[in-house]
């Protein structure tokens, strides 16, 4: 058996809500409520679930963008909340993340050029010559030529923004991606193009992703396994086709039943309610 | 034959920037028909929703618009001053857009916005109109009515702010509703009961509706004729269930073959190399897909292809059908 290359144990994530008067009780938000999974070497692991599910909570806290509540993330068997800061730093290095929203993820004062050069500014990674060398490999790399490099965020459009995301996600060629609603916002042309990139650039350096989304279609098509969230829990987990065939938490089936088919024998079926509020659980 | 409920024929829109002119629609025509849902369908930038503003007359003032025919039920609408427009929006043509949070007004209660649309098209009482307006509430399914009435848009979720959205669209019981990608920005499981509401509307007001969405699988539950817009040009129409089966257009298959799902794991997802040109890149009375289609050849790069029919309603505008040996593979 591989060894996972992240191991997330019993995390809990709890917002303490502001009260309205001194007599109140805390409230909590328990937006990841005691989740644990493991991620093996060169997988794409899909984390579905609605809005407000906690899905992006927990890509943030396995990233240590924000610090769980209680519970472990281990990177390659080692507890991250032991890193030191330098340790910490240099496992930046190993991790990415890349954002839905193309438009507000980049920079607008600066060039394309600035924004990919500044993760190797940080690392001090090479001179001044190598950096923008290896800026340009890595242009061509997502599918864009050395002529992006003095363009700025405005001039480009979604698909090639979420390129360039992509692209400065990858230059410090990290171990790790999470991938959170990246292909969301685009078109399905655009989706399908970005989506074979992140296909050709796992392959190539084999790349672990945690891939988050609410599309079950694309999620379904690009993950190896998938985990199913509702209300800070994972309901569900599994292989991609083992899941698809036999689904077991009524949620999850609710769910895939809602799922757009371009099949005509297939009926929409619903599910009543809107997800309860947080605080209310 | 039934008379159509909306009518456009040969609409070009153009407008008007610093450096000149550029036409951003081209000979639109179609019909709808009562109790029907046309679907528009389409890449980011293809000319959907500016189709819709146009007909409702909501264009920025530098856009020129240009018609043989525009008809509401008989009515002229180019010709129709501000004041009879009024009368018409809301209350015969109405329009739900795709983002309700910005649609609706924060500072104004739910229940004032929807009772608001009776306010200016009917002479009905305080008391009626919001008897109407919760009544209204309760059908597009906004639990708690008479307690929502007076909550703000930010107190709801994005699908209770498109439930309140589409009931000011039906409150005034419109013959035609526009809606705009009115579940792009929801979850899949509140998608799915949007769609049913618009269904049950659909069955129950007899409405015609236009869906514009670039979701495939929304056109496919919704809708029962489908427009296929690409850079300003409507390339191809038919019934839904027929250009799914049997797509004619290369950007249209295309389109369909470039959407992941689990039968596709594994496998390299179709992709349309480059992108649809800007207002300002695109290409005069050629065919506009040409530079990105494997099919073309050279009469896409002299001329614009024909309307051509493939069968009863399913028309297709490429010339592999009027000049080639149509699209075998």
């Amino acid at each position: 058996m591989t060894i996972p290359i992240i191991e997330v144990e019993n995390v809990y994530k709890y917002y303490k809500q502001a009260r309205k008067s001194f007599s109140d009780k805390n409230k909590y938000v328990k937006a990841v409520n005691g989740v644990s999974f493991s991620l093996y070497e060169g997988e794409s692991f899909g984390l579905v679930g609605e809005s407000g599910s906690g899905k992006s909570t927990l890509g943030q806290v396995i990233l240590q963008l924000i610090n769980q509540t209680s519970g472990t993330v281990k990177y390659r068997g080692k507890n991250v909340s032991t890193y030191t800061k330098k340790e910490l730093k240099a496992w930046r290095k190993q991790v990415q993340i890349v954002f839905q929203n193309p438009y507000a993820s980049l920079n607008p004062k600066k060039t394309i050029g600035w924004i990919m050069e500044e993760p190797l500014n940080i690392h001090r990674i090479g001179n001044k010559a190598f950096r923008r060398q290896r800026v340009m490999e890595v242009l061509e790399e997502v599918g864009l030529d050395h002529t992006f490099m003095d363009r700025y965020p405005h001039e480009l459009s979604g698909g090639q923004r979420q390129r360039v995301a992509i692209a400065s996600a990858i230059i410090l060629e990290p171990e790790f991606m999470v991938i959170d609603e990246g292909v969301s916002a685009l078109d399905v042309s655009v989706q399908a193009q970005i989506l074979n990139l992140l296909k050709r650039l796992q392959r190539k350096y084999r790349l672990t992703y945690l891939f988050i989304s609410h599309d079950l279609n694309v999620v379904q098509y690009f993950c190896d396994r998938i985990a199913v969230m509702y209300l800070g829990e994972i309901v569900e987990i599994g292989e991609t086709e083992e899941l698809g065939r036999s689904l077991k938490h009524p949620y999850t089936k609710a769910l895939f039943s809602s799922i757009l088919s371009l099949d005509e024998s297939e009926e929409l079926k619903l599910l009543d309610g809107n997800l309860p509020s947080l605080l209310e659980i | 034959m039934r008379t159509p409920i909306l009518t456009v024929e040969n609409m070009n829109v153009s407008f008007e920037l610093v450096n000149g002119n550029y036409k951003a629609l081209e000979n639109i025509t179609f019909s709808v028909y009562p109790n029907e849902v046309v679907g528009i369908v389409g890449e980011s930038g293809c000319g959907k929703s500016l189709t819709t503003q146009a007909i409702l007359g909501i264009l920025p003032k530098n856009a020129i618009v240009e018609y043989e025919k525009m008809e509401y039920k008989q009515v002229s609408l180019r010709e129709l001053r501000d004041k009879d427009w009024r009368e018409i929006r809301g209350k015969d043509i109405s329009m739900i857009f795709q983002e309700p949070m910005s649609a609706l007004n924060p500072l104004i209660t739910v229940g004032k916005q929807i009772g608001e649309v009776l306010k200016v098209h009917t002479s009905y009482s305080k008391d009626e109109i919001k008897k109407r307006t919760i009544e209204m509430m309760k059908k597009v399914g906004l639990p708690r009515a008479e307690e929502l009435y007076k909550s703000y848009p930010h107190q709801l979720s994005g699908g209770m702010q498109q439930r309140v959205a589409i009931a000011i669209a039906l409150i005034a019981d419109p013959d035609l509703i526009i809606a705009d990608e009115p579940t792009t920005a929801l979850d899949v499981t509140i998608q799915a009961q949007i769609l049913a509401l618009f269904k049950k509307i659909k069955n129950e007001q007899k409405s015609s509706m236009i869906f514009i969405s670039h979701d495939w699988g929304v056109i496919r539950n919704i809708c029962d004729r489908v427009l296929v817009m690409y850079a300003g040009h409507i390339v191809e129409e038919g019934a839904v269930s027929e250009i799914l089966k049997n797509p004619k257009h290369p950007y249209t298959k295309s389109l369909i073959q470039s959407i992941p799902d689990h039968r596709k794991r594994g496998m390299e997802l179709f992709t349309i190399p480059g992108k649809v040109p800007s207002l300002q890149d695109r290409k005069i009375g050629v065919c506009p897909f040409a530079d990105r289609c494997s099919h073309c050849f050279d009469a896409c790069h002299i001329e614009m292809p024909m309307t051509k029919e493939i069968e009863g309603t399913h028309t297709v505008k490429c010339h592999l059908y009027t000049k080639g040996a149509g699209l075998t593979s």
